[in-house]
């Protein structure tokens, strides 16, 4: 089974967790002021990479806490998870 | 040898609170990961109250779960063993030493696994869940009593 780093209980079985979709997203500050196009790309459209994705993950089986992760599509291999917040780390090459 | 048990009803409550508030309840605050006998630690600012307690001074939310959980006791060196049926946690001292609880999965069913003692377990779970853990215990220990 993956062992998932949580940044605060340590490594923990894939089966604690869940995956939430892509990190570093940012709610645009003004949303009256963005046209349909613009807000839809906030709402709905994603990055779907073949390669190093910046998600966000929840450790929901265990201290609950949202957290940050740089995971491999293909490979499913985590570089790095990290607290939200945080810097996000570059992907290793 | 493993005995498995179920124990009677207790008062818990769940704390959330940053840890300045939590210490004005006068207990020693348990390290993350870890529990002591009154206070389970079971993530950031929140923790499991297994004391009565007065309110704390400051922001905190503060909630009787008495009747949420059931408490199971396992008892045993080869509690590890059973445990790891359904958990998939390192049981093992190194990773899981006395004092140490976690929230964590068993089987289908979320857990709180507290170790007080060496060969002592506590395993508390929704009241909903406790049937459905206690039949997959139960088969687990069958399992590993077989001849």
């Amino acid at each position: 089974m993956l062992l998932i780093h949580c940044p605060w209980c340590g490594d923990r079985a894939e089966l604690e967790f869940r995956h939430c979709g892509e990190a570093h997203l940012v709610r645009p500050a003004d949303p009256a002021a963005l046209d349909d196009t613009q807000w839809a790309a906030y709402l709905a459209f994603r990055d779907n990479p073949r390669g190093w994705a910046r998600e966000r993950w929840r450790h929901v089986h265990g201290c609950g806490r949202f957290f940050n992760a740089l995971r491999h599509t293909l490979t499913d291999r985590f570089a790095a998870t990290y607290k939200p917040g945080e810097a996000w780390p570059e992907p290793p090459i | 040898m493993v005995e498995l048990r179920e124990l009677p009803p207790f008062r818990c409550t769940l704390l959330q609170a940053s840890a300045e508030v939590a210490a004005t309840l006068g207990h020693r605050l348990p390290a993350p990961l870890t529990a002591t006998d009154a206070m389970l630690w079971l993530g950031p600012e929140e923790w499991l109250l297994l004391e009565d307690v007065v309110p704390p001074s400051g922001p905190a939310s503060l909630v009787d779960v008495s009747d949420r959980y059931r408490a199971l006791a396992v008892r045993g060196a080869g509690a590890p063993a059973l445990l790891n049926e359904g958990c998939p946690l390192d049981l093992a001292d190194a990773a899981f030493p006395t004092g140490h609880c976690a929230r964590t999965v068993f089987g289908k069913a979320e857990v709180i696994l507290w170790r007080p003692g060496a060969d002592e377990w506590r395993i508390l779970v929704a009241r909903s869940f406790a049937p459905y853990l206690l039949a997959l215990l139960h088969e687990a220990l069958a399992d590993l009593t077989a001849t």
